[in-house]
């Protein structure tokens, strides 16, 4: 593909992504749905998510030298941003082992089972002896600084679209907290789903297209559901997408809140890719290479100490200072396309925002998008103290003295880049399929082995235990509902939910047939959970009983739902009054009453008063009678 | 480090030297059911002879066993890196000169990739390098005096650490810190507070809770809270100096004869007992809480009283305590039992006819609380009445631990029964107090509401 022509995205063709190299893989994570935390005893809730806190506590974190005595790139980065972690804290799910006052309980072995138990349904080989180690995270999202997670199993893969998709990693390790706000020195915590066990599945880039990754996310999703042991809040399935192109860089983008996001987002980043791969042949004809790239810098307090344009003027009004990158040969490029909407500046000011804390935007001026910030003759000045030419470019920034000090490096660090190429990072994903810098991709070196717990040996009989209570796996339910003949929509519902096994179950007890007892059980399950019934107190024998009464003849299919409500509510004794169908008497009372309820309320919509009339018939008859009866009925007595 | 010094042994050292593989070999190791790439680390020597361990290109660690190893192909070697050289520090005259003696403990504390576990083993000079802020306060001279833990620290380094500060007291320095571990640190801050009387430089006892391979380690700030003091502070006596509250706010500053270890894994876990801290210490202040203490003086005039009596026990009394307990240390030669006594200071009465024996063998015996808060009192009870009449020496508030400490140093000078009394009960570094302020007992109870307010608003 010609770089000088970028194809929209809607031109993009398979055979495009092919040219260009296109390769993305997945860091999949997922919370698994277990009773306690993954080493602690604090209870893992049902709904984690909840801004409710009592207390908040303040940390500050260091880089240590470890097992190598190096320090990982993106360690070092976090420790020079300076930022006071504040964590939130709501002491019902959060001990003292979530602040790091206390050594690790021993792992969750539930946990481990299902880590175990995924490992192959993703045909992963578990390790032998397991090791947990500490990933250091000095973002703050770990008040202990570290992560405690454990690689259970390796070389697995998931069959998609005729191929093996390579699955490298499965990892078990607790979840962080959940950033909230980051402004300046201070970051925020919620720490609502600290702790919580969750599994980490690495897939080597071996997907081609952007719309492929997005479908082999959706079935690796499928997967994660049909294993019937974790966790479906929103919020406890998330996924980086990494994405690169020949002669481009791995980037991870954290963030992507919808699967459906996948495809933009990747082809903005093939975009953002070939843009910095331009940029960089640009440079080489102007002759700025590694070797040869050169800045300068200025303070330019003399220059702009009257200016009138708002944040440099309020900067040093707070005794901030004003500086200056020259940038020589540059001109033009700081408005260089990167992504839609985005120029090679904006690389710069995220970068600063997030390494020297200037989080108040706009925090650089660059001099190839200068117009309506400084004056013109304020801009004169900066170009003869700085003695800038008009082939060169330059950046004007502002801030504390030790965050200018920082985000002059930074500009410096980052434009040098360019003539690398693309730099290796983790980036966020933006609400409009753009993304911006997080931080540096971290490395294998921020990882470091745990002291204060033993190696886990996995025994034969463990393994085999597993294996022989291993659920069917999404293809495995799918391939039966398709030889049950349960219609597509319903075959995926049923596949993925937690009363899979449950419906499969009835059907063969009570010799019903499948379509029929999963329509019904789906449908009843749904209509319940829609009127906030917790389904958990609902016992597998109960709703065997009920089905049974459907069975031999007692109750209508449209009563089940209403039958087991009965019992939600505790309200078992009244069962008996669902048990016989209702009389010509009770659906004309029904009726009555049905058409005084239309004539005293008002309908949106009168064309539908036949079908709203059967409705409430239906609800207060509460399935003691055929739908279709009614319907009958209600044409027959209608003009009555 | 070879295959056996790194822990492996049996079947799995068999197969490593078969494929001539050695500790920290980068290798491709292939199994029965996959392959592997990576480094073979250091096994634990506590582990079985079954596995190899390596650490993966992700940087995971896995153990492989060794009976499913078809293979095993030496890619390189990794190298292990020396320890970093120490840049050297140019002397700044301007700046005070502290001296920071090592003695073990967490805090002096390096991973042990051999064991797996936390082993005493930081260089003290490690300590500024890795924590320059350090600098910024003084002109540091370093020294590792011991290198054990809290739990192995006995007379001998108890005597070696009080010469040891006698002597930097004398050669100028302007403070001194003792880097220890945290277990048994009020054991000897109190003796130092005993054996060095009326020091004329802030001589601050310093230990983690975290060892200092954790970003969010205490061992950095309580270093630099301690490093500060000693440096700047006007408080010339033996303390213990640790992080407050929760959050990394500020450090306190308590005395050494009033300081006890009250959590066993917690930050936050040297508390004052029976009075308030002498002082809040943050990066930027030292702020007294307090006045009545031992000012900071040009002069070297101290009083040095390095004594020590090994036959000495500390026993906590409970129901059901036999006299047996106490026949046994008559039997082995002791010289003097401190008692953390019930309630007021009470034992059960099957003992009193031991201790008269003990207490006429010439045994010296004390009388201390085991509530830690409050004051010996047996006269409320007949039975307190009947346990002094005994020979038992009420020890006023002094802390079980503390009492201990100054019956050894008060029995390695004497044992003549009155002077040990006079000795024991005269107040010398604050571990008697003649008053419990109403602000001197604060233990919180969570889930009362306006604690529950209080600790919202306090960030603990």
């Amino acid at each position: 593909m010609n770089f000088e022509k970028i194809k929209s995205f809607d031109e993009m063709t398979d055979s495009d992504y092919q040219a260009l190299g296109f390769r993305a893989g997945f860091e999949f994570h997922q919370q698994l749905e277990t009773n306690r935390k993954l080493f602690c005893r604090c209870p893992a809730p049902g709904q984690p998510y909840n801004n409710k806190f009592h207390s908040e506590i303040v940390r500050t974190m260091r880089p240590t030298p470890g097992e190598t005595e190096e320090i990982d790139p993106s360690i070092l980065m976090e420790y020079r941003t300076r930022k006071e972690i504040h964590y939130r804290i709501n002491r019902d799910t959060i001990c003292t082992y979530d602040l790091d006052q206390t050594p690790p309980f021993e792992i969750n072995y539930e946990a481990l089972d299902i880590a175990l138990q995924l490992c192959f349904i993703f045909n992963a080989k578990p390790v032998d002896e397991i090791y947990v180690i500490r990933k250091h995270q000095l973002d703050g999202s770990v008040p202990s600084g570290f992560q405690r997670s454990a690689l259970i199993g390796v070389e697995g893969s998931v069959k998609f679209k005729g191929k093996d998709i390579a699955i490298s990693e499965i990892i078990l390790e607790e979840d962080t907290a959940r950033k909230i706000n980051d402004v300046h020195h201070k970051r925020t915590f919620y720490t609502d789903r600290l702790g919580i066990p969750l599994v980490e599945i690495v897939t080597k880039p071996e997907l081609q297209t952007p719309t492929e990754a997005m479908e082999f996310c959706e079935l690796l999703r499928n997967y994660l559901l049909a294993s019937g042991r974790v966790r479906r809040e929103s919020g406890a399935f998330r996924f980086d997408l990494s994405v690169s192109i020949t002669d481009g860089t791995r980037m991870e983008i954290k963030g992507i809140d919808k699967i459906r996001k996948i495809p933009i987002v990747a082809y903005n980043e093939v975009v953002r890719q070939l843009n910095l791969l331009r940029l960089r042949a640009e440079l080489f004809k102007r002759g700025i290479s590694p070797e040869t790239f050169s800045f300068r810098t200025y303070n330019l307090y003399k220059v702009l100490k009257n200016t009138n344009y708002f944040p440099i003027a309020r900067a040093l009004e707070n005794g901030d200072e004003v500086h200056c990158v020259l940038l020589p040969h540059w001109a033009g490029l700081l408005k260089w396309n990167t992504q839609r909407y985005s120029v090679f500046a904006q690389e710069l000011s995220d970068r600063i925002r997030v390494l020297a804390c200037l989080t108040d935007l706009p925090n650089i001026i660059a001099s190839d998008i200068i117009d309506n910030t400084i004056s013109r003759e304020e801009i004169d000045k900066t170009i003869k103290f700085i003695g800038a030419t008009e082939e060169d470019a330059f950046v004007i920034v502002w801030g504390s003295s030790d965050d200018v000090k920082i985000a002059i490096d930074e500009i410096a660090n980052r434009a040098y880049e360019a003539t690398l190429g693309i730099p290796a990072e983790t980036r966020k994903a933006l609400p409009d399929g753009t993304t911006s810098f997080e931080r540096y991709l971290p490395g294998p070196n921020r990882l470091y082995p745990d002291t204060d717990l033993p190696t886990i040996i996995v025994e034969p009989a463990r393994i085999e235990r597993i294996k022989i209570t291993k659920p069917e796996d999404f293809a495995q339910r799918m391939k039966w509902c398709k030889e049950q003949q349960i219609p597509d929509e319903l075959a995926k519902k049923l596949a993925l939910s937690k009363h899979y096994q449950l419906v499969k179950e009835l059907a063969k007890e009570l010799e019903l047939s499948p379509p029929f007892v999963a329509k019904v059980l789906i449908g009843s399950f749904q209509w319940l959970e829609r009127r906030g019934y917790n389904l958990q107190e609902l016992s597998v024998e109960k709703v065997k009983e009920i089905f049974r009464f459907y069975q031999e003849g007692k109750i209508l299919d449209d009563g089940i739902k209403y039958a087991l409500e009965l019992i939600l509510k505790g309200k078992e004794q009244y069962l008996s009054s669902l048990l016989s169908p209702a009389n010509e008497q009770e659906i004309l009372n029904a009726f009555n009453h049905a058409k005084v309820t239309i004539k005293t309320t008002v309908i949106r919509h009168p064309d539908k008063l036949k079908e709203i009339a059967i409705s409430l018939i239906m609800e207060q008859l509460r399935g003691r009678v055929k739908g279709g009866l009614i319907k009958q009925f209600v044409e027959k007595n209608w003009d009555r | 480090m070879d295959l056996v010094e790194g822990g492996y042994k049996g079947l799995a050292l068999e197969i490593l030297k078969n494929f001539g593989i050695d500790v920290w070999s980068e290798v491709k190791l292939k199994t029965q059911e996959t392959e592997f790439v990576g480094i073979v680390l250091p096994r634990s020597q506590k582990g079985d002879d079954r596995h190899i361990v390596l650490k993966l290109r992700n940087g995971y660690n896995v153990g492989i066993k060794v009976d499913k190893i078809l293979s095993i192909e030496l890619l390189g070697q990794k190298e292990t890196k020396p320890t970093t050289n120490f840049r050297e520090r140019l002397h700044d005259p301007r700046k005070p000169t502290v001296k920071l003696n090592s003695t073990g403990g967490t805090i002096a504390s390096r991973l042990d990739y051999r064991t797996g576990a936390v082993v005493p083993a930081f260089e003290p000079e490690e300590l500024y390098e890795f924590i320059p802020e350090i600098t910024n306060f003084c002109n540091l001279h370093t020294e590792k005096l011991y290198s054990v833990l809290s739990e192995d620290i006995g007379p001998k380094e108890w005597i070696g650490i009080a010469n040891a500060v006698a002597r930097d007291i004398e050669a100028g320095y302007h403070g001194i810190v003792i880097a220890h571990g945290t277990d048994t640190m009020h054991f000897t801050s109190s003796l130092l507070s005993f054996m060095i009387q009326n020091p004329p430089i802030p001589i601050v006892m310093v230990g983690s809770q975290r060892s200092s391979d954790r970003p969010a380690s205490d061992a950095p700030l309580n270093l630099i809270y301690s490093v500060k003091t000693a440096s700047e502070s006007d408080i010339a006596e033996v303390t213990v100096c640790a992080v407050g509250p929760v959050s990394d706010s500020y450090g306190l500053l308590h005395r050494g004869t009033r300081v006890r270890k009250m959590h066993s894994s917690h930050r936050s876990t040297f508390r004052t007992i029976g009075d308030i801290p002498l002082a809040l210490v943050s990066k930027e202040k030292i702020t007294p809480l307090r006045k009545d203490y031992n000012r900071r003086r040009k002069d070297r005039a101290f009083n040095a009283k390095i004594t020590f009596e090994e036959k000495v026990a500390l026993i906590y009394h409970y129901p059901n305590m036999k006299p047996d307990v106490i026949e046994a240390l008559i039997d082995n030669g002791y010289k003097g039992i401190v008692i953390a006594g019930s309630g007021l200071g009470h034992v059960n009465n099957q003992l009193y006819p031991a201790l008269k024996k003990a207490h006429e063998k010439g045994i010296f015996i004390l009388m201390t609380v085991q509530t830690l808060w409050g004051y010996v009192q047996m006269y409320v009870y007949e039975t307190g009445r009947e346990i002094m009449s005994l020979g038992v020496v009420p020890a006023e508030n002094m802390l079980p631990e503390t009492a201990y400490m100054k019956l050894c140093w008060t029995l390695g000078q004497t044992t003549n029964p009155e002077q040990v009394k006079e000795i024991m009960l005269t107040p010398i570094a604050g571990e008697i107090t003649e008053r419990e302020p109403t602000n001197a007992y604060l233990i919180f109870q969570g889930g009362i509401p306006e604690i529950e307010e209080f600790i919202s608003k306090l960030r603990m």
